[in-house]
């Protein structure tokens, strides 16, 4: 780990490239936000897997409705500005994240 | 007559594709792997197949649907060209907006694998027009997401103007809910954009095109892609 860092600072990474907790590291070096996308399905969207979820619950004797099943995306950004980061989940919920025909998203930045 | 089979990683039915245009139809057929950026020089047909490209991660298709080929299908789509997806075909043309809506996880939860019979509802698209309007195909289906959806009112726009190119039906043409395997919305089982020369299907028509493959109905959309293109 002490190499990395050394070399991260030196600027020299030829040898080491590729290798993911080196690239990792000089990352977290940087400005840094976490991010939480939610990615649910919209209303009137039949989610089938929350419905045998639910069913299944029911088995156990729980009382419960109207269970939806979503999607947790967690990343971190490169920047200290909350504005920043929550307009790049946005873009990439626009572009990849989020299918618009079924899904909605919620952004949130820790 | 030039077909191009894009192979995603994670494509499985690509082979299916290239046999029934290489062997079958005897056409000039390509696998172009997803990374290049350019179609063979004269492409009349793309065939994007079926398969789990990129596992299915995030959504069905939505990767594969970013890939660098896709720039040049879609360059070749606004051309006029056609395109032709089947099941993870399908899915990937509706993340690449190339066809509207999305196909969910099935109704049953279940990867449904069976004979099922589709009725033609246009018989007048390139892909089609060797086929009679209402006539019965049996093809096979293998899925587990293809429920397809779309809101409310632009399902009735897709209806209103001749979108819906199949639909799941019974052995005499019957359709509804129960002739439904997936749970797709109105049985859609295959439409074509505004244009008419983009179709996505979730039946493998490439899967009955040989007697041995217990049967040659899906022969027709090949047929009528071939008199399609010998009149061009």
């Amino acid at each position: 780990m002490g190499r990395w860092i050394l070399n991260a600072i030196a600027g020299n990474h030829g040898d080491l490239e590729g290798e993911p907790p080196f690239r990792a590291k000089i990352f977290t070096m940087g400005a840094l936000m976490k991010v939480r996308v939610l990615v649910s399905l919209k209303a009137g969207i039949l989610d089938p897997q929350g419905k045998a979820v639910e069913q299944g619950l029911h088995g156990f004797d729980f009382k419960v409705d109207h269970l939806r099943i979503g999607r947790l995306i967690e990343m971190d950004l490169p920047t200290h500005n909350p504005d920043e980061a929550r307009a790049q989940a946005q873009a990439m919920c626009d572009k990849l994240l989020v299918n618009p025909v079924m899904e909605k998203a919620t952004i949130e930045v820790l | 007559m030039r077909v191009a089979v894009p192979v995603f990683p994670g494509s499985n039915c690509d082979h299916d594709a290239l046999h029934a245009c290489g062997v079958v139809m005897g056409w000039d057929t390509y696998p172009v792997w997803h990374q290049e950026t350019q179609l063979p020089e004269n492409t009349d047909l793309v065939f994007i197949p079926g398969g789990f490209s990129y596992g299915d991660y995030l959504r069905c298709g939505a990767i594969a649907a970013l890939s660098p080929i896709m720039g040049d299908i879609k360059r070749h789509t606004d051309n006029g060209g056609l395109v032709f997806g089947v099941c993870n075909g399908f899915q990937i043309l509706c993340e690449a907006n190339l066809l509207p809506g999305a196909l969910l996880r099935n109704e049953s939860l279940r990867f449904i694998h069976q004979q099922v019979h589709i009725r033609v509802e246009r018989a007048d698209l390139p892909f089609t027009l060797a086929m009679k309007p209402g006539q019965i195909m049996k093809v096979p289906i293998a899925h587990a997401e293809g429920n397809f959806t779309l809101d409310a009112g632009e399902l009735i726009d897709l209806e209103a103007r001749g979108g819906v190119a199949f639909r799941y039906c019974d052995a005499v043409g019957q359709t509804g809910v129960v002739q439904t395997p997936n749970g797709a919305a109105n049985g859609i089982a295959g439409i074509v954009n505004l244009r008419g020369n983009v179709l996505g299907m979730m039946p493998h028509p490439e899967r009955a095109v040989e007697s041995e493959m217990g049967g040659t109905d899906g022969l027709g959309i090949f047929q009528s892609l071939a008199s399609t293109l010998a009149k061009a």
